[in-house]
C-alpha cells in the first residue's frame, strides 16, 4: 500500500501536513515529537547539513547568519523586487546570480529560495511518512491566493525538488473554505479573511451543494503577522536603548533575532492577557518592561487597515455588498490577535465563524483536495480564479489584457496583433501580470517569440495570441499567424523562476546526496537538540540540584556526561539513546521546576 | 491542444447556429438527451469539439438575448460538475487535457453570457451587427455631457476629501442608474432586431451598437470612480 496524497500548508512562519483518514475526515499529521507544526526555518550546521523546524529555530539566536526564516517571502522574486524589510529578514548574503534568481550564500554554498523551501517540504513529508507508516510521494501544496505566477511556479518547483509529485497548487483561503464546507458550514456566500505570517488574502466564495466557487480574491503578498512582530520590536528597541543598547549594536543579527523572538512571545501573550511582561536577558543590556495591549494595538492598527482595501476590492469584484456575506471565517495565526478579530467583525458586521483551528485549517482543506484528486469526494468541486490580470505588452508600453483578474480557471482568452514594419518576419511578445496600465508597472512573466511570418506590408499579418490557464493556475501562451500558419508556443517560465532543466538537476543532486544529507541532517538536529537540553539541565541543576538526594544527583550527572560524550561521536542513535535516557532520569528535576513555579505563582496571589 | 485551438475559433462568429445541425441532441455513448454539446452529464463522456460551438450553444441555451439567470446558473453548475478536470483526475492524460480545454470553454461562455453587456456585444456580432472596431461612435450629446462629468471627476480626484467623495458617490450612482437603464432596453432591442430585415435591421443593429458603446464608456468611468473611492 502506498501512502495517500497529503495536503501541505507551506507557510511563511509555520508549515504542516494533513491527510484524510479512513473516516473521510481530514486531520493534521502529528510528528514523532508530538507536534503538528514545523516552523518554516532552516539552519545550516557547521558541517553544512541543514536542520529544519523547531531545532533550527532554536539556533536562530546563536547562529543567526546561518539560519533562514520566512524564505517564502523571497519565493519567485528577483533581487530588484526585494523590499528593505525582506532584505532585513534574511541575515545572510544575497548572491546576485545572473541578475535573475535570488541566491543565498550560506556556509560557502549557494541556495535558491526554492531549495530552502524544498528542505521544509521534505521535512514535513518525512514526518508524514513516519506517521502514516508509508512513504509519502504525492501532495497538494497551498499558496497565498494573491501570489503571482512566478511565486506559484517557484512553489511548484520547490515541491519537485523535494521529490514530491505536486498534484495541485491550491490557494490557501480556498483550501480553508473547503475544510469549513466539509465541516458543515451552510451553503451561501462566505468571506475568508486569511492573515498568515507573511501574506494576506481575502477571498469571497459561493458554496452551492458541494461546488465551492471563488467569486473574487484580493490581497497583499507582503502583509502578515511578521509585520506585527516587527511593529512590536520597534516598541522594544527604545527600551533596550534606555538600558544602554546602542543603534550600532542593532547591526548584530543575534541581537535582532533575540529582540524579534521576545516581541513574538509578547505578541502571543497579549492575545490572551492585557499586558505582557518583557524580560530581556540576552547580552549586556538586559531590561524588564511591561507592554500593554493598547500599545501593541496602536502599533499594528495601521497594518490592519492595509487589509481593508483588498477586502473592499474583492467585494466590488464579486459584485456584492457586505450584507450579502453570510459567514466570515478567520484563517492564519495572526487572526488570533484580538484587534484583528474585533475589527474584522466590525467590518463585515458579523461574528467570525471559527470552529476550526486557524493554524491548521488550510492544511485540512489541502488534504481534502488531495483526496479528491485521487478520486475521492466526487461531489465536491473547487472552482478557483486567477488573482491578477494577464496581458500582452503592446507598442508604446501599454498592456492589452487578455484574461481579466478573478476569471474562473481553467480559463482562456485571446487577442489579435499585427506587425509595425513592412516585411517584419518576427514579433516578440512580452507577457505581463498585474492591474496597472503600463507594462513596466506590471510583473513581467516571460517572452514569446513568433518567427517565420512571411514578408507582408505592416499591419497585414494577423497574429492571434491564445492564453490558457490550467487548473493549477499556470499559464501557457500560443501565438499563431493566421495567414501563414506560423506558430509558437511557450509554457511561461517566469523571469525569476527555475527552468525545467534546473529543477531536474536540483532533484537529481538531492537524490544523489539524499542519504548522506539525511544522515548529516539527522546528526546535526540531534546534536542541536542535545545541546539545548544540556544547557537547560545545567541551569536547573544549579537551582534545584541541592534538593536532590545524592543517588539521584549522581545518576543525573552520569547521564548528562553520557550525552555530552555521545554528542562528540558520529552516531545519531547513540545521541538519541543518551538523550532519551537523560530525559528519563532528569524527570524529577522537571517536577521540581514546576512545583517551584506553582508555589511562586501562589505566593504572588497571596501578596 | 494547439492545433485544436488553432483550427477552429471559439469566438469567431456564426460557426454554428444553435437551431441548426451543428449541435447534437443525443449522446452517442448512452443515448441520453444532451444539455450541452461539450459533455454528457449522464454518462460523464467528454465530447471532443470537432467544431467550436458558440457561447449560447455550449450552455444549451437558445440564441436570444433574454435569459433566466437562475436557469443559467443551474446549467453551469451541472455542466461544470460534469466536465471539470478534477472530476477526471484518475483518468487518462488525454481525458484530463480534454477536460482542461472544455472547462476553459465552458467558463468562458458562462462569463460572457452572465454579463448583460458582454452578452449583448457577443449576440450582436452573431447576428451580423457591427463590431466595436467597426463602429466606435457614441451619440454627440452624450459625449458633450461626459466632458462635464469627466471634469467633475477630475476635480474630485484632486481634492478627494469627504465632500469630494460624497460627490463622487452621487456621480457614480447616477452613472450606474443610467447604465442599468440602457441594459434594460436590450431585450426589446434584440427582439425587434430578430423581427426585422434589410435596411431596418441594419439600422436597429447600429442603435444597439451605439448603446453598447455608451455602456462601455460608462463602465470605464465607474471603474475609475471605484478606484478613486478605494484610495
Amino acid at each position: 500500500m502506498t501512502a495517500p496524497a497529503i495536503g501541505i500548508d507551506l507557510g511563511t512562519t509555520n508549515s504542516l501536513a494533513a491527510c484524510v483518514g479512513s473516516d473521510g475526515k481530514p486531520a493534521a499529521i502529528r510528528g514523532a515529537d508530538g507536534e503538528v507544526i514545523v516552523p518554516s526555518c532552516v539552519s545550516f550546521a557547521e558541517s553544512g547539513a541543514a536542520i529544519v523546524g523547531r531545532a533550527a529555530r532554536r539556533r536562530a539566536v546563536e547562529d543567526p547568519r546561518n539560519t533562514i526564516f520566512s524564505v517564502k517571502r523571497l519565493m519567485g522574486k528577483g533581487i530588484e523586487n526585494l523590499t528593505e524589510i525582506e532584505r532585513r529578514l534574511c541575515p545572510c548574503e544575497f548572491v546576485p546570480a545572473e541578475g535573475k534568481l535570488i541566491k543565498l550564500r550560506i556556509r560557502g554554498r549557494e541556495y535558491t529560495p526554492q531549495e530552502i523551501s524544498a528542505m521544509i517540504l521534505r521535512e514535513v513529508a518525512d514526518r508524514a511518512s513516519a506517521a502514516l507508516g508509508e512513504t509519502v510521494t504525492k501532495a497538494v501544496i497551498t499558496v497565498p491566493a494573491y501570489f503571482d505566477e512566478s511565486q506559484k511556479q517557484a512553489t511548484m518547483a520547490a515541491g519537485k525538488i523535494a521529490g514530491l509529485e505536486v498534484l495541485r497548487i491550491v490557494n490557501e483561503p480556498t483550501a480553508a473554505a473547503l475544510a469549513y464546507g466539509l465541516d458543515g458550514l451552510h451553503d451561501g456566500v462566505i468571506a475568508v479573511y486569511d492573515l498568515g505570517g507573511g501574506t494576506f488574502d481575502i477571498s469571497i466564495l459561493k458554496i452551492e451543494s458541494g461546488v465551492f466557487r471563488v467569486l473574487a480574491t484580493n490581497g497583499d503578498a507582503s502583509l502578515g503577522g511578521d509585520d506585527f512582530d516587527r511593529a512590536l520590536m520597534d516598541l522594544l528597541i527604545p527600551l533596550w536603548e534606555k538600558a544602554g543598547g546602542s543603534r550600532a549594536d542593532l547591526a548584530d543579527p543575534g541581537i535582532i533575532q533575540s529582540l524579534r523572538q521576545e516581541a513574538e512571545r509578547a505578541k502571543i501573550q497579549l492575545s490572551s492577557s492585557a499586558t505582557a511582561d518583557i524580560l530581556y536577558e540576552r547580552g549586556s543590556y538586559p531590561f524588564r518592561a511591561a507592554i500593554a495591549r493598547e500599545d501593541l494595538e496602536a502599533a499594528i492598527s495601521p497594518l490592519f487597515e492595509r487589509s481593508l482595501g483588498p477586502c473592499r476590492r474583492a467585494l466590488a469584484d464579486a459584485e456584492l455588498t457586505i450584507d450579502r456575506v453570510d459567514a466570515v471565517v478567520l484563517v492564519g495565526g495572526a487572526t488570533y490577535t484580538p484587534l484583528v478579530r474585533r475589527r474584522v467583525e466590525a467590518f463585515f458586521n458579523k461574528k467570525p465563524y471559527d470552529a476550526l483551528n486557524p493554524m491548521e485549517v488550510v492544511a485540512l482543506g489541502a488534504a481534502v483536495q488531495a483526496k479528491k484528486l485521487e478520486g475521492g469526494f466526487r461531489n465536491l468541486l473547487l472552482l478557483d480564479v486567477t488573482p491578477l490580470s494577464l496581458g500582452v505588452e503592446t507598442y508604446g508600453g501599454a498592456v492589452d489584457k487578455v484574461i481579466a483578474r478573478n476569471t474562473t480557471i481553467p480559463a482562456r482568452g485571446k487577442s489579435e496583433y499585427t506587425t509595425f514594419a513592412d516585411n517584419q518576419t518576427a514579433i516578440v511578445f512580452s507577457i505581463v501580470q498585474g492591474e496597472r496600465e503600463l507594462a513596466k508597472d506590471c510583473r513581467p512573466l516571460g517572452q514569446l517569440i513568433l518567427r517565420g511570418i512571411p514578408a507582408m506590408p505592416a499591419g497585414m499579418p494577423r497574429v492571434e495570441m491564445n492564453f490558457h490557464i490550467d487548473s493549477d493556475g499556470l499559464l501557457t501562451v500560443t501565438a499563431l499567424e493566421r495567414r501563414s500558419g506560423a506558430q509558437a508556443k511557450v509554457e511561461i517560465v517566469p523571469k525569476h523562476g527555475l527552468t525545467l532543466d534546473e529543477i531536474t538537476r536540483l532533484v537529481l543532486e538531492a537524490a544523489v546526496n539524499a542519504k548522506e544529507d539525511f544522515r548529516a541532517a539527522r546528526l546535526a538536529t540531534l546534536r542541536a537538540d542535545a545541546e539545548f537540553i544540556l544547557k537547560k539541565l545545567d541551569a536547573q541543576m544549579q537551582r534545584f540540584g541541592g534538593r536532590l538526594d545524592a543517588q539521584t544527583r549522581r545518576e543525573i550527572v552520569e547521564a548528562r556526561d553520557g550525552l555530552a560524550d555521545a554528542m562528540r561521536g558520529e552516531s545519531g542513535d547513540a545521541i538519541d539513546g543518551a538523550h532519551q535516557y537523560l530525559e528519563d532520569v532528569a524527570r524529577v528535576l522537571v517536577e521540581l521546576t514546576m512545583d517551584d513555579a506553582a508555589a511562586s505563582a501562589l505566593r504572588g496571589k497571596l501578596v | 491542444m494547439v492545433s485544436a485551438e488553432a483550427g477552429a475559433h471559439a469566438d469567431s462568429v456564426g460557426d454554428v447556429n444553435n437551431s441548426g445541425a451543428g449541435v447534437p441532441s443525443k449522446c452517442v455513448a448512452c443515448g441520453e438527451t444532451l444539455i450541452s454539446p461539450l459533455v454528457c452529464v449522464a454518462c460523464a463522456t467528454l465530447r471532443p469539439p470537432k467544431s467550436e460551438f458558440n457561447h449560447f450553444a455550449r450552455l444549451g441555451l437558445p440564441l436570444q438575448y433574454s435569459i433566466d439567470a437562475k436557469e443559467l446558473e443551474r446549467r453551469f453548475l451541472i455542466l461544470v460538475r460534469g466536465l471539470h478536470p478534477d472530476q477526471f483526475s484518475t483518468d487518462s492524460r488525454e481525458d484530463r487535457a480534454l477536460a482542461e480545454q472544455l472547462a476553459a470553454q465552458l467558463n468562458d461562455s458562462y462569463r460572457v453570457i452572465r454579463d448583460p453587456v458582454m452578452r449583448a456585444d457577443y449576440l450582436l456580432e452573431l447576428e451580423g451587427g457591427p463590431s466595436r472596431e467597426n463602429q466606435k461612435s457614441t451619440p454627440k450629446a452624450f459625449l458633450m455631457e461626459m466632458l462635464d462629468i469627466n471634469e467633475e471627476i477630475e476635480q474630485a480626484e484632486a481634492q478627494l476629501d469627504a465632500p469630494a467623495r460624497e460627490n463622487l458617490q452621487k456621480v457614480r450612482a447616477s452613472l450606474a442608474a443610467r447604465r442599468a437603464q440602457l441594459i434594460q432596453g436590450f431585450p426589446e432591442g434584440f427582439k425587434t432586431l430578430a423581427e426585422c430585415e434589410g435596411i431596418r435591421r441594419a439600422a436597429i443593429a447600429q442603435v444597439i451598437r451605439e448603446r453598447l458603446n455608451v455602456c462601455s464608456y460608462l463602465e470605464g468611468l465607474l471603474v475609475k470612480i471605484d478606484e478613486l473611492l478605494l484610495r
